[in-house]
């Protein structure tokens, strides 16, 4: 044999970079704030935008996927992110200012919203996983390896929610507590009662942002994937907008635009696990990322926002992510009782995803806390001096 | 000027994978992520060198990889030495393992590192004997020079011209070194011909 075509047989093949590692050195490069994937916060120092983490993409009917999923590379964008994000935003909205505590005044607004998901479809859930109150975790019976494990706080005074709107696309929408808000660097203009913002500088590829002005905290609303800003239908949607003394944003929905989901923040429980590829080698496993957020909604674990379509899983009505810059990646949401599921992967395939979040057990969150030796996150006791805080008003509660 | 923000984001995304395959491939899963990070420091930090009219971003962060791997020459020459033995790191990585797999249950997820990479790479202020094939020892003791073209040539599937703009030498030197490294590499394996 010849030696270069000897040594071109000697090329050792690597694995996709560990997500962990990936993640370690982008944030050691660019700090938390540049989510994985696609912009999830974008030039969050000039203008405070908080951007979709979903690509741009054009919503289109999805069937379940029959080809193979990919590496977990772009996953991030997702989910991984949703561990920090929260903490990000909050921190943004916080920034240069020393949250008083002992102090602080008693007027803070505590949100109105509701804490349960809309429960997207007339049809009885059907609990794929088994969870209920008591137990609202899911996780394999088997051991596996882990690559990363981690409980993500509740953001305090923290909510959002995802608006269906007349074309079938999906608009974003969160409020987070803070100190006062800070216009600077956005073209500001009034539609109906909303004073709403636009990042000047945002990049042309970058999705349509508005940050609607309030006193205190901010609130942002992520159009979607690849709409431009401004149209018609998101003009209708803030002219539909009214805000109070309180702070509370109302929306009286026009017409052919539903409420997706609405939430308060609350604790993220994430796990990758290495799974066995079902007919791969012996040993060849592939990740498998799960986030849950029991108590939690769809408009939490979409942060920023994202694509979606339905899908039959387990017999049941959920969403696939259709605007993912990994065209390999597999992302499903679904919701069991009151808990809320997202699992991902872009080297299994849709079917074993299925098999996968099938074999899940119910575990309670102290199971959780034994198995990875992880512990409950203290929530941060977030009183800004400022008032009134933002929150969505009641008319948005199903 | 330095690139930062979305842009070097952007950058990050598009190409890390392939810059952390050829990393690894160099000096194997347990030392490629502390390179890589360097890599991509160092071609952030002399972004305003790159011309896209001389080549691509990935091949100038390919030039950033094996500037920076000159300075891990040691962890290289040692990695490759042990190449002839596996060659497939697809579960050689660094990973943690659920205490539920040991039934131990500590404060903390334990740390496994592959055995392979315990067994080959031994101790850190050892240098081990050659242990893998003689081609891949031969190769570990080439000129960096010689090693860069050769591997980015065979490995990564650089073209002369790519190789000879991130090495910084002409087209015909590369081509030149190509045609003296393979019979240096023939003669280093063949029993009786080798060097000393």
């Amino acid at each position: 044999m010849n030696v270069f075509d000897e040594i071109q047989g000697s090329r050792p093949e690597v694995a996709p970079m560990p997500l962990a590692e990936r993640r370690m050195i982008r944030e050691s490069l660019f700090g938390v704030g540049h989510g994985d994937v696609a912009r999830t916060i974008n030039a969050r120092s000039e203008s405070g935008a908080v951007v979709s983490t979903a690509p741009h993409g054009m919503k289109r009917p999805i069937q379940k996927r029959s080809g193979p999923a990919g590496s977990l590379v772009r996953l991030a964008a997702g989910l991984l992110v949703l561990a920090v994000l929260g903490a990000v935003v909050w921190s943004y909205a916080t920034r240069g200012e020393t949250v008083e505590t002992a102090e602080a005044t008693t007027t803070t607004t505590s949100t109105t919203t509701t804490t349960t998901t809309v429960a997207p479809t007339t049809t009885p859930p059907i609990v794929r996983t088994g969870v209920n109150g008591r137990t609202p975790l899911a996780l394999p019976p088997n051991p596996l390896t882990v690559d990363e494990v981690s409980i993500a706080a509740a953001t305090p005074g923290a909510s959002s929610m995802i608006l269906g709107a007349p074309d079938g696309t999906e608009v974003w929408i969160a409020e987070f507590d803070g100190e006062p808000a800070d216009p600077s660097g956005l073209d500001i203009r009034q539609i109906g009662a909303i004073g709403i913002g636009v990042d000047p500088n945002a990049a042309e590829d970058a999705v349509s942002s508005y940050r609607l002005q309030v006193e205190c905290g901010f609130v942002i609303a992520n159009d979607a994937p690849g709409q431009p800003l401004e149209r018609p239908a998101i003009i209708d949607l803030f002219s539909a907008m009214s805000i109070d003394g309180d702070a509370t944003i109302d929306i009286s929905l026009p017409a052919d635009w539903s409420v997706f989901s609405i939430g308060d923040s609350r604790a993220v429980y994430t796990v990758q696990f290495q799974t066995p590829i079902p007919g791969g080698e012996q040993g060849a496993t592939a990740p498998i990322r799960i986030s849950q957020i029991p108590g939690g909604s769809f408009a939490q674990l979409m942060f920023g926002g994202r694509q979606l379509d339905t899908v039959d899983f387990l017999g049941a009505p959920a969403y696939v992510d259709i605007g993912a810059a990994d065209p390999a990646l597999v992302s499903v949401y679904w919701q069991d009782d009151n808990t809320v599921f997202n699992a991902s992967s872009n080297l299994l395939e849709f079917d074993d995803l299925e098999s996968f979040v099938e074999s899940l057990e119910p575990v309670a969150v102290e199971d959780w806390n034994v198995r990875f030796a992880t512990a409950e996150p203290e929530v941060p006791q977030a009183s800004p001096a400022c008032a009134p805080q933002p929150n969505f008003g009641p008319t948005l509660t199903p | 000027m330095p690139l930062t923000g979305a842009a070097a984001a952007r950058l990050y995304d598009d190409h890390v994978d392939a810059v952390h395959a050829l990393i690894t491939r160099r000096v194997g899963p347990s030392a490629s992520c502390a390179i890589v990070a360097e890599a991509f420091e160092h071609a952030l930090r002399s972004w305003d060198r790159f011309d896209q009219e001389r080549g691509t971003e990935r091949l100038f962060l390919f030039g950033a990889a094996v500037a920076v791997l000159r300075s891990h020459s040691v962890e290289e020459r040692r990695f490759l030495r042990t190449l002839g033995l596996r060659n497939d790191f697809s579960s050689a990585s660094v990973t943690v393992v659920d205490p539920l797999v040991t039934g131990q249950q500590s404060r903390s997820p334990r740390v496994v590192h592959h055995e392979a990479n315990e067994d080959l790479l031994g101790d850190a202020d050892v240098e081990p004997a050659p242990i893998g094939s003689p081609l891949m020892v031969a190769i570990s003791e080439l000129s960096p020079d010689d090693r860069d073209i050769v591997l980015l040539s065979l490995w990564e599937a650089c073209p002369q011209a790519a190789i000879a703009e991130t090495l910084d030498l002409s087209v015909g030197a590369v081509r030149s070194a190509l045609g003296r490294i393979r019979r240096e590499l023939k003669a280093a394996t063949t029993p009786g011909k080798g060097r000393s």
